[in-house]
């Protein structure tokens, strides 16, 4: 009997020794890189812009895709090994199906952690030289608003990668829940009602970047702290694992 | 076959909503053994080899491997356990090497035996190219290495000769016929087809329908133990017609091409040739007819079903 840890560098060698890993994280590079330039060519002699504005508005554009790169990550995760048939070789181990399920769901935590250590440290790099000082606390509780929100759409992906086997699926729902989210479209419907329960939506939650600098929260009409939001999305996404977890492990392999 | 077994299916059965798809299904496969497992298309094969490797769960009785129930310990019973399910499925992405690696990771095996596996399947010139490169006999020999690197007491194939060419299958057969002699490794073996079994076993269990219908040795030496059994035996003479005529007392025979047949036991055998010979018919040869495993299998399973 091996380690658990084998396990996870198994996912690891799944998720890295491909060529569509690098090119997302080209794009991780990339996107600080181009967004700092474009934007430090077009403020001119002036310098209006701080490095603070200049790093949430490629945050905002950097977690858009590390959402994205981490959903088509978890849910071929899951739903690629049916797909590849690989699925069949792999449960055949001397390891619980729960075993299995943990080490992609940390493998795919640790690949959304490293984007966004990557995403950081080049918008870091680049922003202070060409904009002046930052604050730094303040730049890495934004990154840990969306990492939390990241959480959530992650274990959303497991799930429906999970329940469906279907990466297109899977990959297909939670961009849509990730775009009705970045377009405020549940605000907009939910901001239509003062309702109580409202404010027990996970997905309105996903904007926790509201909280920063002492925000009333993501929910229309309602004041929430960040703790609550915290703990609905983790309710939230301890339904989402435990339905993950309960199709994995029942699940007849039959195809 | 003294020893334990290593497979034992106990009242196997297999319902899927409201549908019984395995029926009670019973057997021993024991160490050293070529087991066959035939059936025509639709008959449970598969699903009954993958509830013994842990991929379908039982809805009633138990499998145990080496003693070890799939249900209760599984992670002890299937560490006893190599398998090729179908095609053998692999990270096209990968390199082979890669490959082995991530199954020798999930066994603990080490990096020599790798090494090992992959001389013995022949691939070390092209271990570490990516698999998608791979042509399907390359890919069915990867399947074997990564199914054997933890020497398993049992390894299990489902219709593995798919789409091989003739060269492979034969390969195939060769390398599990000695991994079953010489290394005491059970294997379990499903296909419909008739002819491979037929080289490849020592004892084959025929489904249908969910139900084994028969299980028997192809061993020569366990069928032919009695000197009682009668067989049918063609004796190869130059007047056949003749032959029939001072048959009488001795069977009744049968013109079949080239001489007659007729069902004897062994001592009768000897007392027609004897009487063939003193009656001046030339002898050119007598041998017992034994039956294909086509005809058979076609006998037990009936005219309906084909495969």
């Amino acid at each position: 009997m091996s380690s658990f840890w084998n396990l996870i560098r198994n996912e690891n060698m799944k998720i890295y020794r491909r060529l569509r890993t690098w090119v997302m994280f080209a794009f991780t590079v990339f996107v600080p890189l181009a967004t700092s330039l474009l934007l430090y060519l077009a403020d001119g002699k002036e310098g209006t812009l701080d490095s603070w504005s200049v790093t949430f508005i490629e945050g905002e554009i950097l977690f858009l895709l590390i959402n994205i790169f981490t959903v088509v990550k978890a849910a071929e995760s899951v739903a690629g090994e049916f797909s590849w048939g690989t699925i069949k070789l792999l449960l055949i181990r001397p390891w619980s199906r729960s075993s299995i399920l943990l080490s992609k769901y940390i493998s795919i935590f640790l690949f959304a952690l490293l984007m966004a250590i990557v995403a950081f440290a080049v918008s870091m790099a680049v922003n202070i030289p060409m904009f002046g000082t930052i604050d730094l606390p303040k730049a890495l509780e934004y990154y840990g608003l969306h990492l939390i929100g990241l959480v959530f759409v992650a274990a959303f992906a497991f799930m429906l990668s999970s329940a469906f086997r279907s990466n297109g699926l899977a990959i297909g729902l939670s961009i849509f829940l990730l775009m009705a989210s970045v377009t405020r479209l549940f605000d907009v419907l939910f901001g239509m009602t003062d309702k109580p329960w409202v404010k027990y939506v996970g997905f309105l939650h996903l904007n926790l970047v509201n909280y920063l600098e002492g925000g009333a929260g993501p929910i229309p009409n309602q004041e929430t702290t960040l703790g609550f939001s915290i703990a609905v999305l983790a309710a939230y996404v301890i339904v989402f694992n435990i339905v993950s977890w309960t199709v994995f492990r029942k699940r007849d392999v039959a195809a | 076959m003294s020893s334990a077994p290593v497979v034992q299916l106990r009242d196997v059965t297999k319902r899927i909503g409201g549908r019984t798809i395995i029926d009670r299904i019973s057997l021993e496969v024991y160490p050293g053994e070529v087991f066959g497992f035939l059936g025509p298309n639709g008959s449970g094969k598969t699903t009954t080899i993958r509830m013994m490797v842990g991929l379908m769960s039982m809805s009633g009785g138990d499998i145990l491997l080496g003693g070890r129930s799939v249900k209760s310990e599984f992670s002890r019973a299937v560490s006893q356990i190599g398998a090729i399910v179908e095609n053998p499925e692999m990270y096209k992405f990968l390199t082979g090497y890669q490959n082995l690696l991530h199954y020798a990771r999930m066994s603990g095996v080490s990096k020599d035996r790798i090494a090992e596996v992959v001389e013995i399947v022949g691939l070390n010139g092209r271990i570490h190219d990516k698999v998608k490169k791979y042509s399907l006999g390359m890919r069915q020999r990867l399947g074997v290495a990564q199914a054997v690197m933890h020497r398993p007491k049992l390894l299990v194939l489902d219709e593995p000769t798919n789409g091989l060419d003739p060269a492979g299958i034969r390969e195939l057969r060769d390398y599990l016929r000695r991994l079953a002699r010489e290394e005491g490794t059970a294997v379990f073996v499903s296909s419909h087809l008739l002819s491979e079994m037929e080289l490849m076993c020592d004892r084959v269990a025929i489904l249908q329908k969910g139900q084994i219908i028969d299980i028997r040795s192809l061993r020569p030496e366990d069928a032919r133990s009695s000197a009682e059994t009668t067989e049918e035996v063609l004796f190869e003479v130059d007047r056949p017609d003749a032959a029939l005529g001072i048959l009488d007392g001795l069977g009744p025979g049968r013109m079949a091409g080239g001489g007659f047949t007729v069902e004897a036991d062994r001592r009768t055998v000897a007392a027609i040739n004897r009487r063939l010979v003193e009656a001046g018919i030339q002898v050119y040869g007598i041998r017992v007819k034994t039956k294909s495993l086509e005809d058979q299998f076609l006998e037990v399973t009936g005219s309906e079903s084909h495969v």
